[in-house]
């Protein structure tokens, strides 16, 4: 056998790992239905804001933590504490994905999120 | 249908626009035959007649480029393009971003490199000419199809690309039943009179980093074609190595150009984003890492293949799977599959198929060359297009068949290429250069193949949830990991940055490693005993290095073994490449292009590894707790500061003086007190505050020589500086106290004689002075808000203004049921504040300079290939 194929095989093999890795790493897209069926792990869920909740919020209070009501694809609201400086736009996200899990109190504990905004197109057609 | 004339509209640079879309595409098609043709004929007119096709062709895309300028120069708002990305207030200098922040835009830009390189090539002749012409058209006619806009008379719904020289008012006919038109009078013929402006730049890309940063990169991603052309040609005429020779300077440019690209776009993001630092594994930087690191893999192969003649079939992948994963990178980045996993992908402009089709046209196309029969060619070329034809019938990508049909396709060209070139049989040695630069090539495969599976997973997601078994292999497993799979619910890792880490730091301790070593072996066969020798210096100079770097740099083998050895690596390259430099090129520069390259690369490693192991949070809260429900590794990495109230911040005292607004951008002062060195400085990280999008920082940085402190405001209230708001009415007896603003306010009493501190003008008028003391910490003030008659009737105020505690008072003598009471009236101005991080990057020196020696270093080998293939 050439020493080449041995290098080949090897390659090959850790390249399989690698692919296998990324499956094993995954994490999973949820509703907050099966987050709660696993209180404590990390999921990432898809969620709207409700904005007739409310957002509750005090930059003096405190600059990294605000809480709103998130609504999932199943139509569930959620208590979701997030723990990140508000980004300012949120009031305007479309869509927010959060990163986080359910807590002993059944509230959604956020440790990340990225906001999806309207493109600016959107809007001001009607403001011009 | 009736028909109107609109007023003040410049419909004449449009529709030159597009004729010039159409000419271009037309023209590349032609063109593309017409060399085609004379790849198979040799006939002098059909070269003459391509040639001249090309011509055309190229002043057909200088004149779309040339038609946007103006639409966007001229604040032509009637077109969809300017509206959306331009407006008035742009300086000259940002409206050449204007091009590359709609999709249409870039692709124009791409457009524009390629007919560039192909001039070049065109302008020197060769025999590869015409086949890598032909192909380089044929790419050409499909990325000016993206920009055509036409919509397909038999298939409704369906549009042939997206163009930028559409109206505003063909996109959005509403803008003609704006309700201003009604209420102004306005005829809809005269739209143009409300449309005054447009929506304007993002932000963002009003950067400098940001003028260059895409032309370079959409530079690079236009070079990668042209390996991959000649690589193709040499399938094609069936000249299967000589193409390696010209293409290897191309395949080294495309290397250079690329890279430069790549880390510009580091340099913006870390100068002007506030995700902290200049490399987020985001899906859309991987996507353009991912060809980098294979085309530098390809090229190592291809100088393999120069001086051995081995590793040809690993040569052909490499450069053709270059281009397939540049455009893989553009269906990521603009069909929209990547939607929420990254921040800053474009929507999808409809194009998503066609730019499907695109890629698959180009991983079919070597495929098909690789027949050497012509016949068997057209027969691939048939089941090829049988196929196409079935998926539109079928109205959607079928995946299996494609898959299937993909996965043939890819067995076919293996086996085309043993079948018109046999293997080299002979033994490798071991101790061969080309055996080790083989084995580095392949883990740099590696490093690129893991980058590639898990940006991939949203398009895994799509292909597994279309493919029924793996709900069948869920049924029989019951691995969750299966039904996620079924459901296309894979998701990114949670901590996707460690993800990567852990997986590409192994491989960058091999590729260091290697790149130290490779260079000592010779070609064929080397001498084990001037090896050894080699090999002992640089390894024991190596660890020297690394154990005087490690206090250097405070990095210890209890922050992590595999750190220590990442360093060790990085520094075994540099030595390694040194050593060589001076051992065996003996400063020959000419020849020392590989070397210095590689020690950019160790030197750029070190500065990633400092940067990133050593990068601390220095905005570390630690006022706030989140409470009892959370774990401490749910960090703070954000203070609050209050206006002129200093902050401890680790060595440093920052205080947040105050802002100033210039143009859209509001830049807040924060000044640093350095403790430890008593030296003092100010930053202003500025934010732009956009309506949808929300507040837009961007970072200011103090540059030390051996580390950066990096801040950026996270949030700031919205009022303006010195605004007063309304604090509310208060209605009290004499004596009585509240807290305003936080201070004490008492009413102490109510004059009605003047004091000193009132002009004589209001000598003879009635007046009711209230004395009202403002108690702010240690200090107390007395404000007299005065209520005034005149002459029995007229009433006015004058309020007055506690400076300190930022309250305004007014006062109004009141009657309730018959008592005096008064009406103290505040406002306030609340305290100012910034919310925002700062993060100390020690040592990010090392990676710009690793970088440019790198570039340098490329540059060289360059040279010295062009200069070999001249003799």
């Amino acid at each position: 056998m050439k020493s080449t194929h041995i290098v080949i095989l090897v390659i090959i093999a850790v390249g399989i790992a690698a692919i296998l890795g990324t499956y094993g790493d995954a994490s999973t897209t949820v509703s907050f239905k099966e987050a709660a069926e696993n209180p404590g792990k990390s999921f990432h869920v898809k969620t709207y804001l409700v904005k007739e909740k409310g957002i509750e919020f005090n930059a003096e209070i405190d600059p990294e933590k605000f809480i709103f009501y998130g609504k999932d694809g199943n139509g569930e609201v959620r208590k979701v504490i997030c723990l990140k400086e508000k980004p300012q736009g949120f009031e305007h996200a479309e869509e927010i994905k959060l990163i986080g899990h359910v807590n002993g109190a059944n509230e959604f504990v956020a440790t990340d999120l990225q906001t999806k905004c309207p493109s600016k197109y959107e809007n001001e057609i009607q403001d011009i | 249908m009736e028909t109107i004339t609109f007023n003040g509209e410049h419909l004449a640079a449009g529709n030159w626009g597009h004729f010039f879309v159409v000419l271009s595409f037309i023209t590349a098609i032609f063109g593309a035959i017409a060399f085609a043709v004379h790849v198979k004929s040799q006939n002098e007119t059909h070269r003459q007649i391509a040639r001249a096709t090309f011509f055309i062709h190229f002043i057909s895309v200088l004149g779309i480029i040339i038609s946007l300028f103006l639409i966007i120069y001229n604040h032509y708002f009637e077109y969809q393009y300017a509206w959306q990305h331009s407006s008035l207030e742009l300086p000259t200098h940002y409206m050449i971003s204007c091009f590359w922040e709609g999709q249409e835009g870039s692709f124009l830009l791409w457009l524009f490199w390629e007919a560039v390189l192909g001039m070049v090539i065109m302008l020197k002749p060769s025999q590869w000419q015409s086949p890598v012409l032909a192909i380089v058209l044929l790419s050409q006619a499909v990325l000016s199809s993206m920009l055509l806009g036409i919509e397909i008379p038999f298939l409704t719904d369906y549009k042939f690309g997206s163009s930028p020289f559409i109206l505003l008012r063909e996109v959005d006919p509403s803008v003609l039943q704006l309700p201003v038109l009604t209420m102004q009078g306005i005829a809809k013929a005269d739209y143009m009179q409300v449309i005054v402006n447009g929506t304007g730049l993002n932000p963002l890309l009003q950067n400098y980093w940001m003028v260059i940063h895409p032309p370079t990169l959409f530079f690079g991603f236009a070079t990668t074609i042209i390996p991959f052309a000649y690589a193709v040609s040499g399938l094609w005429t069936r000249k299967y190595k000589e193409w390696m020779k010209p293409a290897l300077p191309w395949a080294l440019t495309s290397v250079m150009v690329l890279g430069a690209g790549i880390i510009m776009g580091g340099v913006w993001a870390y100068e002007s984003l506030s995700f902290g630092g200049y490399w987020a594994w985001d899906p859309v930087e991987n996507a353009s890492l991912i060809p980098w690191v294979v085309l530098i893999a390809g090229v190592h192969v291809m100088v393999i293949n120069r001086v051995t003649g081995s590793s040809l079939i690993l040569s052909y992948l490499l450069i053709i799977g270059t281009f397939i994963l540049v455009l893989y990178a553009t269906f990521l980045t603009r069909s929209g599959v990547l939607g929420d996993t990254s921040v800053h992908s474009f929507t999808d402009l409809g194009l998503s198929q066609q730019l499907l089709v695109f890629l698959l046209m180009f991983v079919f196309l070597p495929v098909i060359v690789s027949f050497k029969q012509t016949r068997a060619r057209w027969i691939y070329f048939g089941v090829m297009l049988v196929l196409f034809v079935i998926n539109i019938l079928v109205g959607k990508f079928i995946v299996w068949l494609n898959l299937l049909f993909l996965l043939a396709s890819f067995i076919l060209f293996i086996q085309n290429f043993y079948a018109h070139l046999p293997l080299n049989k002979k033994e490798e040695s071991t101790f061969s250069r080309e055996f080790w630069m083989f084995v580095g090539s392949l883990v740099l495969l590696l490093s690129a193949i893991q980058v590639f599976s898990t940006t991939s997973i949203p398009v895994f997601n799509k292909i597994t949830a279309s493919l029924g078994m793996f709900d069948w292999l869920y049924n029989i497993t019951g691995l969750q990991k299966f039904q996620d799979m079924a459901n296309g619910n894979v998701a990114q890792d949670i901590d996707v940055i460690r993800h990567y880490n852990s997986w590409q730091l192994p491989f960058a301790v091999i590729i260091a490693l290697l790149s130290g070593i490779t260079q000592f072996f010779a070609y064929k066969k080397s001498s084990k005993r001037a090896l050894l020798k080699n090999f002992t210096i640089v390894f024991i100079t190596s660890i020297v290095l690394t154990a005087v770097l490690m206090p250097v740099f405070k990095l210890w083998f209890s922050t992590g073994i595999l750190l220590i050895l990442f360093l060790f690596a990085s520094t075994f390259a540099i030595v390694g490449n040194s050593w060589f430099i001076y051992k065996a090129l003996r400063f020959k520069w000419k020849l020392s292009g590989a070397a210095l390259a590689h020690i950019g690369f160790g030197l750029m490693m070190i500065g990633v590894l400092v940067s990133s192991a050593k990068k601390q949070v220095i905005s570390e809260n630690k006022l706030y707790s989140y409470g009892d429900n959370f774990s401490a590794s749910e960090n703070r990495e954000n203070i609050l500061l209050y206006q002129n109230q200093p902050f401890n911040m680790a060595q440093y005292v920052v205080t947040y003086k105050g802002d100033t607004t210039i143009g859209p951008n509001t830049f807040y002062e924060v000044h640093y007190y350095d403790t430890i060195r008593d030296q003092e400085f100010s930053l202003y990280p500025n934010a732009q505050y956009n309506e949808n999008q929300g507040l837009m920082p961007n970072p200011d940085t103090r540059h030390y020589l051996t580390r950066d402190i990096y801040t950026h405001v996270s949030l700031v209230p919205k009022s303006g500086e010195g605004e007063w708001e309304a604090d509310g009415k208060h209605t009290m007896a004499i004596g009585d106290t509240m807290i305003v603003n936080k201070s004490l306010v008492i009413l102490e009493g109510v004059d009605r004689t003047l004091g000193d501190t009132i002009s004589k003008q209001l000598a003879g008028h009635d007046l009711h002075i209230a004395r009202v003391k403002v108690i702010t910490g240690d200090s107390a003030v007395v404000a007299k808000p005065v209520f005034g008659i005149k002459d029995g009737q007229g009433i006015y105020n004058i309020y007055s203004v506690a400076e300190y505690a930022k309250i305004r008072f007014n006062y109004m003598p009141k009657e309730v049921e018959g008592e005096l009471m008064h009406e103290i009236e505040t406002d306030i101005q609340p305290q100012r504040y910034i919310v925002m991080k700062a993060i100390a990057f020690p040592y990010i020196n090392l990676l710009w300079t690793g970088t440019i020696v790198m570039l340098l270093g490329f540059f060289m080998a360059i040279r010295r290939r062009l200069k070999e293939n001249r003799k």
